[in-house]
């Protein structure tokens, strides 16, 4: 597999140059080639270069067999290779991006999907290319008043970041909806971005579209300067990620939470609230950037048990050893590139270990999970035994906020 | 080889299309515009033949809409030349303008072809490229899928299909002008990356034209959104009573027996 | 708690296993006496437990035992099985040293280790000292070759119904014994703590230690001894006499992520030593040895490594990523196999042995001594000139609890120790005796002691 570049071939170091010169890069070079990255990868057994083998390509200097094979968009940015690293090299952080990166400045052509998300990016500044204008649709006829920042610039205590799938996918409009309700009940001083806001590009970032990450970096700074504000909350995992991680490279230091720690944070003020009874055995799938990138497990959980009702079983992998959905790092545009070339969709895997548990509902955080195990639940077969609700659903039942008392 | 490429702003489709007051055309106030689907055909084709055969690529475009994005990005994908004319008007010009105002300045550019979209969406009748073909004096074949280069250079091979599945391969002497439908593969994907880096280094020439605006012959007497037919019959009830009711519909309609 | 009076030695000794025996012994035969704390029932440390050594294949047992047994009958050697060193006071030149010695609720000058008890009982348990592969009753001697032969009462686990005070011939069943703390004056001390496995559970991934034919390298050493718990290579789950073993080295060694960053030394050669018994034991078994790189580095490993291949034993360079198991139970590795045209691959087993690291068995700052290494060990102030010596005076170390090593470096180590202690003990004589200062004079060591009060 691994192929001797040709005795003529001149070695092209540039590659390895670059990753090392990339921030978290140096670590690369203590690699010891010992193949954990791609066991540990959930989709390992589909790819042809497996990072272990990418960072051998790097060292002798032969990246364009690696460039051209579909493994550079397999990937779905679940940090297990990462994490499980002995020489803890950022696998999921820099050689991929990096990798991507270096592919589409060699003119390989991303698969199509990914192609049309990242156009849609670039033009309309969310992946689903939809109009800008419809930001806000998502609010339409909502029962509390949601704060349009761009209209109305005020002081607030926190800015809302919707994000892509919640301001216009149907099915998260109900869950963005729900947290307007739940932000009302808990007194927040909140707003949005309205038509102005834009994703904060970590799909992008993650699948080496540097460039495109920029300009919305940029425009989203611009943005963000504009407004007095304590910090900013997201339902997206791979937004706040991208905002923690990677925007300070750019000098954009915002402080933001993703909403399981911040309702966690007001979980004092929530137990009073949470009194109908949601009766239903959950069990909790962690997402990956929240989970097992920060290691955050026990506030998903602590909401859960908040509510009465609820018995929070758990799968067998669960927290940091969890299967990741196969949505993150742009993998949503990913399904037909991965399946066509050997790999599965992990959602189909891990809902089935979900339904293994005997619950009844799959409890989420992340907005392209909600769609995905649907899907997937349907696929497989188990839809009749498991719904898949978001957390802030099932303490909006328990508040009396649910879209279905509303309607 | 040295290929022409005529690039043209459509509105947007992702924003609704807004009647003007006048009832006659589209309120383009608040449209935001982007590069004809074919036109990106056109140019993929010419860079993929440059890339084959060696030359270059000049796009000409009118300035319009959100024209220099799309020259920009024309630049990272590999146009060597840009040239923009200048166009003060709220709206585009009709067909016979335009062919006479491109016309012009890829008649000085003397080039070996000269591709276009072979359709815009604000312009079906698909009229622009053979009326410049014809200013130009030049050969026309419109709705190209895909184009090789011919063993002899004063050629090249462009690919129709027809109506029954039947492909055609034709020689075409050069110069000519190709109405693309479909380039050999899709329009590339360039990063952002190089999009941006071409906004600080490429240069964009203008050349003004001498073309005066010429009358339609064509008058739109009114532009309006389509009337709702009759609406589709909404099935409501159990899910046996609807699963009951479809069944009824496919007898009636002879679908089941 | 009972309190007893104060113990003077020359040289206290934490840890009796092979090194802690080794140092004990070289310091008893120049005469000093020497107290050995042991935490475990017997003495015997980790090697008692094995099957057999790297790259010689000797017997533990055969070769062990009898260092065991010098140590126990050595007029110079006084040793405590089942207690701890809770505490380490240093004044002026003498350690003040606290013991708990904990109940055996068996009165160990009584005991014969006849085991009348341990037949009476009837209370069945997994025994630790086979890896809890095997059984022990409640009141057991720890093992076969246990030193001292005593038996000892699990009171946590028994049921209080008095067969074993029955049975007992000799009368030695104490229910109600308590801790007693023995205060011992030292005047050098040898750490000799040796090393744990790192958990078996360390790794989420690896089936967080609950995957019945996973087994800890320490548990096949068990399964491979000629007194181990089955008396032949069976896997735990049905019994059924495995067709194929892999080996899982650095689970848990060179790994950041289980924060183990170094090697652990003696896997790589532990492994292969047991792959060579298995195919001894099951000739027709498929044998496989996960690596990320052979250290074959001692005298005769290297060979030994080679054998290893020629005897068909399969070596595959891939670190095991994910350990799961199908409905049979059989344990499924997930590798990146790097040969030619090689994939992420998931392959079964009948039974995994995880090559477990090599962690610190203790921290020296639980009894007051100078903190570990950042790698838990103790800290050498000069590991390349003086090995053995700790950043206290007086205070010298021996074997793995300076970091993993195997047993000829152990026993290698514990001689220089013994040899640091001794000249350091002498150094103290002269300065309290100028005059008996001379450098080849005999000291005699116990007398010298008294006199520095």
């Amino acid at each position: 597999m691994v192929q001797p570049p040709a005795p003529e071939a001149e070695l092209d170091l540039s590659f390895l140059e670059h990753l090392l010169a990339s921030p978290d890069g140096e670590p690369i070079l203590s690699c010891m080639q010992c193949g954990t990255c791609s066991g540990a990868c959930p989709l390992g057994h589909a790819m042809e270069y497996p990072p272990r083998a990418m960072i051998l390509q790097a060292r002798v200097g032969d990246m364009s067999p690696v460039l051209s094979s579909p493994s550079v968009w397999m990937c779905v940015g679940c940090y297990t290779c990462t994490l499980r690293c002995p020489r803890e090299i950022d696998l999921t952080d820099t050689l991929w991006p990096a990798v991507r990166d270096e592919a589409l400045q060699k003119g390989m052509q991303p698969p199509a999907e990914l192609q049309t998300a990242f156009q849609n990016l670039y033009m309309y500044g969310n992946v689903l290319g939809q109009s800008p204008r419809k930001r806000l649709k998502w609010a339409d006829g909502l029962d509390v008043p949601v704060l349009d920042l761009t209209k109305n610039p005020q002081p607030v205590e926190i800015i809302w970041l919707v994000g892509c799938y919640p301001s216009y996918y149907p099915r998260n409009q109900v869950v963005s909806r729900e947290f307007a309700r739940i932000l009302t009940k808990l007194e927040v001083s909140w707003g949005v971005l309205g038509v102005k806001e834009k994703s904060l590009g970590d799909c992008d970032r993650l699948f080496g579209e540097e460039g495109l990450f920029e300009t919305l970096v940029e425009s989203n700074n611009e943005l963000f300067e504009r407004h007095q504000f304590k910090e900013l909350i997201l339902l997206d995992p791979h937004s706040f990620r991208a905002l923690q991680q990677f925007y300070p490279r750019y000098g954009v230091d915002i402080p933001a939470q993703h909403y399981v720690t911040y309702l966690a944070e007001r979980i004092d003020q929530l137990r009073p609230l949470l009194q109908k009874p949601v009766n239903a055995t959950v069990t909790y799938h962690d997402n990956c950037c929240v989970g097992r990138r920060c290691a955050c497990f026990d506030a998903p959980r602590e909401l859960l048990e908040a509510i009465p009702g609820i018995s929070l079983v758990e799968m067998a992998r669960n927290k940091d050893n969890a299967l990741c959905c196969g949505g993150g790092g742009g993998g949503m545009w990913l399904d037909a590139h991965i399946t066509e070339h050997g790999g599965h969709r992990l959602s189909d895997e891990r809902i089935r270990q979900a339904a293994e548990t005997g619950a009844n509902v799959l409890a989420v955080s992340c907005p392209y999970e909600l769609s995905r195990f649907e899907d997937s639940a349907k696929v497989v077969g188990v839809d009749d035994q498991l719904v898949v609700r978001d957390i802030i659903e099932l303490l909006a039942e328990s508040m009396g906020l649910s879209e279905k008392e509303k309607t | 080889m040295k290929i022409v490429v005529v690039l043209r702003q459509v509105p947007d489709l992702i924003e609704p299309l807004e009647i003007a007051d006048s009832g006659t055309a589209l309120d383009l106030d608040g449209a935001s515009f982007l590069l004809n689907e074919s036109d990106d055909h056109a140019l993929e084709q010419a860079l993929l033949l440059k890339e084959s055969v060696g030359g270059t690529v000049t796009v000409v475009a009118l300035d319009f809409g959100d024209v220099d994005n799309t020259l920009y990005a024309a630049a990272a994908k590999g146009a060597d030349q840009i040239i923009k004319i200048p166009w003060e008007n709220d709206m585009p010009p009709g067909p016979r303008t335009a062919a006479d105002m491109y016309a012009e300045v890829i008649r000085a550019q003397e080039a070996d072809l000269v591709m276009i979209g072979c359709q815009a969406h604000d312009e079906l009748q698909g009229a622009l490229g053979s009326i410049m073909a014809q200013t130009l004096k030049l050969p026309y074949l419109g709705v190209i899928r895909g184009v090789d280069p011919s063993e002899d250079p004063a050629f090249v091979e462009a690919f129709k299909e027809f109506p029954g599945a039947v492909k055609a391969r034709m020689e075409v002497r050069l110069p000519a002008v190709l109405g693309v439908l479909a380039a050999n593969e899709p329009p590339r994907y360039v990063p952002v990356s190089r999009i941006r880096a071409a906004t600080k280094s490429t240069e964009f020439e203008e050349r003004e034209t001498a073309a005066e605006m010429l009358d339609q012959e064509i008058t739109i007497t009114r532009i309006y959104a389509p009337e709702v037919g009759e609406r589709a019959e909404m099935l409501e009830g159990s899910e046996s009573e609807v699963a009951e009711r479809i069944t009824e519909i496919l007898l009636e309609r002879g679908v089941l027996k | 708690m009972i309190d007893t009076n104060e113990v003077d030695v020359d040289a206290l000794v934490i840890g009796g296993g092979i090194a802690g025996l080794q140092s004990a012994i070289d310091l008893a035969n120049q005469g000093f006496h020497v107290l050995v704390v042991e935490k475990q029932p017997s003495i015997g440390g980790k090697m008692i437990g094995l099957s057999k050594v790297f790259p010689t294949l000797d017997c533990c047992s055969c070769i062990c035992t009898p260092r065991m047994a010098e140590a126990e009958h050595h007029p110079n050697i006084e040793i405590m099985t089942y207690s701890e060193v809770r505490q380490i006071h240093r004044k002026n030149r003498r350690f003040l040293v606290g013991i708990v010695k904990k109940p055996r609720y068996v009165d160990e000058d009584k005991c014969t280790g006849c085991r009348l008890c341990e037949y009476a009982c009837n209370t069945d348990l997994p025994h630790e000292f086979e890896g809890n592969l095997g059984v022990r009753k409640a009141i057991y001697v720890p093992f076969t070759n246990a030193v001292p032969q005593v038996a000892l009462l699990d009171i946590d686990n028994c049921i209080l119904c008095g067969r074993c005070e029955k049975a007992c011939p000799a009368g030695a069943i104490d229910f109600l014994q308590e801790p007693e703390n023995v205060h011992v004056r030292a005047r050098a001390v040898i750490v000799a703590t040796g090393y744990e496995m790192i958990p078996a559970n360390f790794k989420k991934e690896y089936g967080k230690g609950q995957l019945r034919n996973v087994l800890t390298a320490l548990q096949m050493e068990r399964l491979l001894a000629p007194h181990g718990p089955y008396g032949r290579v069976l896997r735990p789950s049905d019994g059924k006499e495995p067709d194929s073993i892999a080996f899982v080295q650095c689970a848990g060694s060179r790994d950041h992520s289980a924060g183990v960053p170094y090697c652990s030394r003696v896997c790589c050669m532990y492994a292969i030593k047991q792959a060579m018994l298995l195919s001894g034991s099951l000739p027709l078994a498929d044998l496989t040895i996960y690596y990320m790189d052979i250290r074959a580095f001692g005298k005769g490993f290297e060979q030994f490594f080679q054998n290893a291949k020629a005897m068909g034993i399969e070596f595959v360079k891939a670190k095991v990523a994910r350990i799961g198991e199908d409905e049979q139970q059989n344990p499924v590795v997930r590798v990146e196999i790097m040969e030619e045209d090689g994939r992420v691959e998931e392959r079964t087993h009948d039974m995994v042995v995880l090559s477990l690291g090599l962690v610190p068995a203790w921290n020296p700052r639980q009894a007051g001594l100078a903190a570990p290494a950042d790698d838990g060990f103790i800290t050498c102030v000069q590991p390349s000139l003086a090995p053995c010596r700790t950043p206290e005076e007086g205070v010298f170390v021996a074997g793995a609890a300076a970091g993993p090593k195997d047993i000829p470096d152990s026993i290698v180590e514990a001689g220089a120790a013994a040899l640091e202690a001794a000249a350091y003990l002498r150094g103290l004589s002269s300065a309290a005796n100028p005059a008996k200062s001379h450098r080849h004079e005999t000291v005699e060591p116990s007398t010298v002691a008294g006199e520095e009060q």
